[in-house]
């Protein structure tokens, strides 16, 4: 009977998505992303100079400039202030990035960039409000949160209004023809695990244990349709995405006797499930998604829990090559973010902010949804802050039209450090050659 | 054996929450939604004051916290929790529920929803949700693997399961041999005679609502390491602790218990062989955790059924009946005043206002399916918004397969009577709470194996709405830019919600009406009179169920994709707390709910003038108004509008009468 409470609960649910596509800026599961990322990347460096360093050097004026024209307004769809789930760090981190590029980078053109958010309530009708809402006001793009609705993405796709960016839980997010995104979304996840296992472990039979909900229930089938494709024999054990004890399905999972354990979890059911293969002494590799790797969660289970999980990521974390974007990222949440703390799903939607700054600062023609639409859909190899260059010709990830760069890279936790082990891996290459 | 094992985890947290479920019952007759919630909220004064020191106070309007004691031991932490647990249990049982103890079942439902609802946001408001998060939490039990029969489980599992078990017995035997334990009892059964007995029942009920709440309190505190804590699930345990108290009859703490481990592992089992590759058999629309989650379900409904009334009544408590309900009148001169206002509306106004109506259109077919069954059959249904779900994605299916619009409308309507009639053959056996909590079980069945299909739904990312068209004629809700919320969609529910309206207004005033009220009244009276009252109340399901399906029906076509997410179970209660806090026995009451739904045409107008920034007190306010409202004024907004319009009448009546 807990599955009413699910939805209601979205806690758990939302915070899965962030799961996917949150990269863990940190190399040290005990310390924060942003004093390590800065230690490494920018220390000593001011804003501008750190910024310099990194995807955005191109844009970056020769001292801290301020937008004074006319602002161009940008709407942001998410849920904020409701008693299913709150996510205001997602709109905080992008007003925050505002801040910056308005106070510092002069802006697109000299002209400030205004953020609207828009509150969803979580309800289907608030989604649509909001979509309406922008459509009225004709922005030339809005910026995702989190939406499990998706009824935004439709109204603004009717009215040809580019959505970009957020974390992609709805099916239209991932989908529309207006939509352009910045992460693989737990599809990503489930794909490089899917492949991860068969080829690098060389695993004959893999469970695959899933919180039943949406995107993550989606996903899972991906990691399979992968997993079979190369004759790996893969068992599916779906359970209530709110469930926080999981010792019955890892059990359920470990009755086939598999070569690997996929465990695709709300962040909420990260320490279950930790704690679960613990308490079943499961020694096969096991894969989480990347939310897991969250110091706050690894703290909170003894060490053995974790030695030796593998994690999805979707930015470098290698201590010999810093990635100073996310130093910038830290510094102007330190900065302009009012507290923000830079661990967390804000990542994703700072990117995406950052991505459409920069695109709207290439336009040689005015700033519109159409002319926004047709430079997103143009962008093929550019880099991207914080993540893998990114292409939105719509073929990056079959049958996710919408991400442009839905690469992942592969952790494994060691001696409660995160340690980087793979290079970046074309989840949508691979997973095209699996159908 | 292992699976078993594996799901005592899961059965202990039911249990543990069952045990005082029951506890309250016993005491007050009040089946407590909020009780969860209770808990969840003593469980954050626990942790809040071991990390910071500070006491999280659950009055919403002063200060969220305030720091008593810097870095408390577990111990102190923990005599605090108790303290506080004492007192708010008695306040709740001294504020809430004690007036409440002759008001009809409903509104005890509305009032511990009120409270549910209300401690969410104390929880809210006062623990940033980033140390909710990541706060450190305190393991009091060891959670070291330990060997049970081969099978290794965690120590706190065992030890979980243990303490339910042993603080069953102990209830059970102080209820049963105690001087304190026989008076409750007494109490419980009879109020009037306890006190001629010398045996205060208030008394009474504020220590056993204080011990409630401090068991509630321990087990949120003890069952964190398995189900977690946040404001939002938690709370929410308490519909699997419900299910285990029932089945134990909401008497027995110790089969209270045992029906809670027994539901973990049965899920458990559940769970392992859905997914087992040997079994092939079960059909590929069937979602697995929706099998495992409905199972306890069914096993609870069997129970209801097959013992009948099996929530005992208090034999000397009298149960008031619900307010009155007035016969409606000068429903046509309504019918032109209110349409010619939604006319100029949607033919003047902005397309979000226009939504705005819309939305406050659909709704309202759904209240008026409230106030049918609820209101003027007397008979709780908290499965209306499933019923509405259904109907919902059938008329996609039916649109997509070329079924023309007013055919598939009334096909879909008609795919929710037959599930509302379904849904009604207990309440032919259970009435009051033991049908509000049949009838919850059977939405989250419905939820769990239908509306959570991928096969039937779409799943949880739901399914594209085709645009409607009548004779070829675009009726489609969308349009691009200003022009969305087409006013012609507008009009198309408008005239549903007409015709809807003049019915029931029509089957009030006639014959169908008296034998409605009469059920409502007194079932056993209306047998005696010759009304059969079984088809009584099924043809009331029926219509209600129709109404809600309609609900359903335009919900989906106004909008682009629907989703399962729409008619979630906590929307369902929602549904009825605003019917309740509106009037639920009146039609005015019905249309009133619907102006207040999220997204109507209240909040739009409210989020108009105050700037978009809807006050973050909102949601605590809602909480406390449906608490104030079902003890103060039980007829809701309507009924004292319309009492106190009354009097005015009168005492105009009586000035006219004097000067002449």
């Amino acid at each position: 009977m807990k599955r009413i409470l699910v939805l209601l609960t979205m806690v758990g649910v939302l915070g899965a998505l962030s799961a996917c596509s949150e990269p863990e800026p940190s190399t040290s599961a005990s310390s924060t992303a942003g004093d390590d990322a800065r230690g490494a990347a920018c220390a000593d460096l001011d804003l501008l100079a750190c910024a310099r360093l990194g995807t955005l050097a191109d844009l970056v004026p020769a001292q801290a400039t301020a937008a004074t024209g006319e602002p161009i307004r940008l709407g942001m769809v998410n849920q904020e202030n409701t008693p299913v789930g709150s996510f205001p760090e997602l709109s905080a981190a992008v007003q925050a990035a505002a801040t910056f590029v308005n106070e510092q980078l002069g802006g697109v053109g000299g002209r400030p960039i205004q953020v609207e958010v828009c509150n969803t309530n979580f309800s289907a009708e608030g989604s649509t409000a909001c979509g309406q809402q922008f459509a009225e006001a004709g922005v030339p793009a809005v910026l995702g949160g989190i939406d499990i609705f998706g009824n935004a993405v439709d109204v603004l796709n009717t009215n040809a209004i580019p959505f970009v960016g957020g974390i992609p839980v709805s099916t239209q997010s991932v989908t529309a023809p207006n939509s352009f995104q910045w992460s693989g979304g737990t599809w990503g996840a489930a794909v490089a695990f899917a492949d991860w296992a068969a080829t690098r472990l060389n695993a004959k039979s893999v469970s695959i244990v899933y919180g039943e909900f949406g995107s993550i229930a989606d996903s899972a089938g991906y990691g399979r349709t992968v997993l079979e494709s190369r004759g790996v024999a893969t068992q599916m054990v779906p359970y209530p995405i709110i469930t926080t004890d999981l010792t019955s399905p890892l059990t359920a999972a470990m009755s086939t006797n598999p070569e690997a354990l996929v465990v695709l979890a709300a962040d909420t059911g990260c320490k279950a499930a930790f704690d679960g293969v613990r308490t079943l002494g499961i020694t096969v590799p096991v894969f989480y998604v990347g939310a897991c790797a969250s110091p706050a969660i690894v703290s909170s289970v003894p060490p053995e829990a974790t030695e030796g999980a593998l994690f999805n990521v979707e930015g470098q974390v290698s201590t010999s090559n810093p990635d100073p974007d996310f130093a910038l990222y830290a510094e102007v949440l330190e900065t302009y973010g009012d507290g923000l703390n830079p661990v967390g799903a804000s990542t994703v939607s700072f990117r995406a902010f950052m991505n459409l700054y920069a695109v709207l600062s290439g336009l040689d023609t005015d700033v519109t949804a159409s002319s926004v639409t047709s430079a997103l859909a143009a962008q093929r190899d550019t880099p991207s802050f914080m993540g893998h260059p990114y292409t939105c010709d719509r073929q990056q990830f079959e049958g996710l039209p919408a991400m442009c760069s839905p690469q992942q890279i592969m952790v494994e936790m060691r001696n409660r450090e995160v340690v980087q082990v793979s290079d970046w891996i074309d989840v949508g290459a691979i997973y095209a050659a699996s159908l | 054996m292992g699976y078993l094992l594996a799901g005592l985890g899961g059965g202990a947290v039911v249990a543990a929450l069952a045990i005082g479920l029951v506890l309250c019952f016993r005491t007050s007759g009040v089946v407590n939604f909020a009780y969860g919630a209770m808990g969840m909220y003593l469980a954050y004064v626990f942790f809040e004051l071991r990390r910071t020191g500070d006491l999280l106070l659950p009055v919403v309007g002063l200060p969220s916290r305030v720091p008593i004691v810097a870095r408390p031991t577990v111990a102190t932490a923990l005599l605090i929790m108790i303290v506080v647990a004492a007192l708010l249990g008695a306040a709740v049982h001294w504020l809430v529920f004690r007036p409440l103890r002759n008001a009809p079942p409903l509104a005890r439902v509305v009032a511990s929803l009120g409270l549910l609802i209300y401690l969410q946001e104390v929880v809210r408001l006062g623990v940033p949700p980033s140390s909710a998060a990541t706060a450190e939490r305190v393991t009091l039990l060891p959670e070291n693997p330990v060997e049970v029969l081969s099978t290794t489980v965690s120590a706190n599992r065992l030890l979980l399961a243990a303490l339910a078990v042993t603080v069953a017995a102990v209830l059970w035997a102080v209820y049963r041999f105690t001087r304190f334990g026989l008076a409750t009892r007494a109490a419980a059964d009879n109020d009037k005679g306890a006190l001629l007995a010398g045996l205060s029942p208030d008394r009474l009920g504020i220590v056993n609502w204080a011990v409630a709440a401090v068991l509630g309190g321990l087990a949120v505190v003890l069952i964190e390491p398995i189900a977690g804590l946040n404001p939002t699930t938690t709370p929410l345990l308490v519909v699997p602790a419900l299910a285990a108290a029932l089945l134990g009859g909401l008497r027995s703490f110790g089969l209270a218990t045992a029906a809670g481990l027994g539901i973990g592992m049965v899920q458990s089992l559940i769970l392992g062989w859905a997914v087992s590759p040997s079994t092939t058999w079960l059909p590929d629309w069937v979602p697995v955790t929706g099998l495992q989650q409905a199972i306890p379900v069914a096993l609870v409904l069997v129970a209801l059924v097959w013992r009948g009334g099996v929530l005992p009544t208090r034999s000397a408590v009298p149960e008031q009946s619900l307010p009155p309900s007035p016969t409606p009148q000068r429903v046509w001169l309504w019918v032109v005043v209110l349409s010619g206002l939604v006319l100029t509306g949607l033919f003047t106004l902005g397309a979000s206002y226009r939504q705005a109506i819309i939305v406050t259109l659909v709704y309202a077919l759904l209240t008026l399916s409230i106030v049918v069954i609820s209101g003027y059959v007397g008979q709780v249904s908290l499965a209306q918004l499933a019923f509405a779900g259904v109907a919902g994605f059938s008329v996609i299916r039916l649109l997509d397969g070329g079924v023309p619009f007013v055919v598939a409308v009334v096909l879909a309507a008609l795919v929710a009577t037959v599930l509302g009639v379904l849904v009604g053959l207990p309440a032919t056996r259970v009435r009051g709470m033991s049908l509000a909590v049949a009838t919850l079980a059977l939405a989250v069945a419905i939820d769990d194996l239908v509306l959570d299909s991928v096969a039937l739904s779409g799943g949880p990312a739901g399914r594209p709405v085709p645009s409607p068209t009548f004779f070829g004629f675009d009726i489609g809700v969308t349009g691009v830019g200003a022009e969305n919320f087409r006013p012609i969609y507008g009009v198309v529910v408008l005239v549903a919600v007409v015709i809807a309206y003049v019915v029931v207004a029509n089957l009030r005033r006639g014959a169908t009406g008296v034998r409605w009220l009469a059920v409502r009244a007194n079932e056993r009276a209306a047998a005696a009179a010759g009304i059969n009252v079984a088809r009584t109340k099924l043809t009331a399901f029926a219509l209600s169920s129709f109404l809600a399906g309609l609900s359903g029906v335009f919900l989906a076509l106004s909008s682009t994709t629907l989703s399962p997410t729409s008619f979630i179970v906590i929307g369902a209660l929602v549904a009825v707390a605003l019917t309740y806090l509106s009037g639920v026995s009146s039609l005015a009451g019905a249309l009133v709910a619907a102006t207040l739904a999220q997204a109507g045409v209240v909040t739009t107008f409210m989020n108009g003038l105050s700037g978009g920034s809807a006050g973050e007190y909102v949601f605590a306010l809602t909480g406390l108004v449906l608490v104030v409202v079902t003890i103060t004024a039980p007829e809701g907004i309507t009924g004292v509008v319309r009492n106190r319009f009354a009097a005015l009448a009168a005492r105009r009546r009586i000035t006219a009468a004097e000067s002449a």
